[in-house]
């Protein structure tokens, strides 16, 4: 089936819920991981969100305008000593788009490591 | 300071999800152009890595395989179309003989229904299950059955093995050698058909 252009599925919508979340936990933008982690709060679900399913979303996200991307300072990620990541911010237009979106419950936070709080 | 070349602090000893994973990656973004394919293998990468320093920092780096055998299995369908979506397969020549019009997939069809029938009819009937030419006949249509989907995409290798099959299934059951006989004729047609774009292709008319 296919879906109307412009309209997101549920694991979007709680892509930027959780990208809304992060940000207001002094997270203004998110890693994959980090986003897979607050959806598995979020959700309050088990497992983590698969990587296709996460990065597909994201690229539709990302081309649909609702997120912007963009590629950690190389230089940051060799002093680390780990690849580089792509961090995600939600726009306004993601913002609209999210509160145009049904309401996902259970608000949780999850930091950088992967610890949830409440 | 760790460098990106150091020994790989994600693997687990004894598990392979990590190296399957990156295999994987770099299969569906094969002949992409490289920025994108490039990008892909690296947000995974770096997840990879992400999801490892989590579980160690959690210390439950024990379920951290079994996390990532899930995560890739449960994404492959998305990976797929997401491949699909960004352009074909590489490496697959645009070949005029591979197109297929809908009078031959409609022959085709109505032959593998046909196999299907006798197949399955075959696998089903008491009367044949004794029968010593049983494990023959059914391996003739079956390599048949193949032959036909085979066609589809290569006319030639699917005609071959078509008539191979349909050899086998003679030899063991000739008497039914009436419901053979629309195999050939079909993968004949189409290997007929394809030959001549081929060489219509080839001469520019």
């Amino acid at each position: 089936m296919r879906r109307k252009a412009g309209s997101l599925v549920p694991l979007e919508v709680a892509i930027l819920e959780a990208l809304i979340q992060l940000r207001r936990h002094g997270t203004p933008e998110a890693h994959g991981f980090l986003i897979a982690s607050q959806l598995r709060a979020i959700g309050d679900e088990r497992r983590l969100t698969a990587y296709g399913t996460l990065y597909k979303a994201l690229d539709r996200l990302a081309e649909s305008g609702a997120i912007e991307d963009r590629w950690e300072d190389p230089e940051i990620a060799a002093a680390d000593g780990r690849p580089r990541r792509r961090y995600h911010r939600i726009t306004l237009a993601g913002e609209a788009a999210r509160a145009a979106a049904e309401p996902i419950p259970r608000p949780h936070v999850v930091t950088d490591r992967g610890t949830a709080t409440s | 300071m760790r460098t990106i070349d150091a020994p790989d602090p994600l693997t687990v000893a004894g598990d392979r999800s990590v190296s399957v994973i990156r295999a994987w990656v770099a299969l569906y973004t094969r002949g992409l152009p490289e920025p994108l394919a490039q990008a892909r293998r690296a947000v995974i990468n770096g997840d990879l890595w992400d999801e490892a320093e989590a579980a160690r920092w959690l210390d439950e780096t024990s379920g951290l395989p079994r996390q990532r055998w899930s995560r890739w299995v449960r994404g492959l369908p998305a990976d797929i179309s997401w491949r699909i979506a960004h352009g074909r397969i590489p490496n697959r020549p645009r070949r005029s003989d591979m197109r297929i019009s809908k009078v031959q997939l409609a022959a085709i069809g109505g032959v593998v229904i046909l196999y299907a029938v006798m197949i399955v009819g075959l696998m089903a009937s008491p009367s044949f299950r004794e029968w010593a030419g049983m494990p023959v006949a059914t391996l003739g249509l079956g390599i048949s059955f193949v032959g036909l989907l085979l066609a589809i995409p290569r006319p030639q290798g699917g005609f071959i093995v078509g008539v191979l099959g349909t050899g086998l299934a003679f030899l063991a059951m000739p008497w039914l050698f009436p419901l053979y006989l629309p195999l050939p004729i079909v993968l004949g047609y189409r290997l007929f058909r394809s030959q001549g774009v081929t060489q219509s292709s080839a001469t520019g008319t």
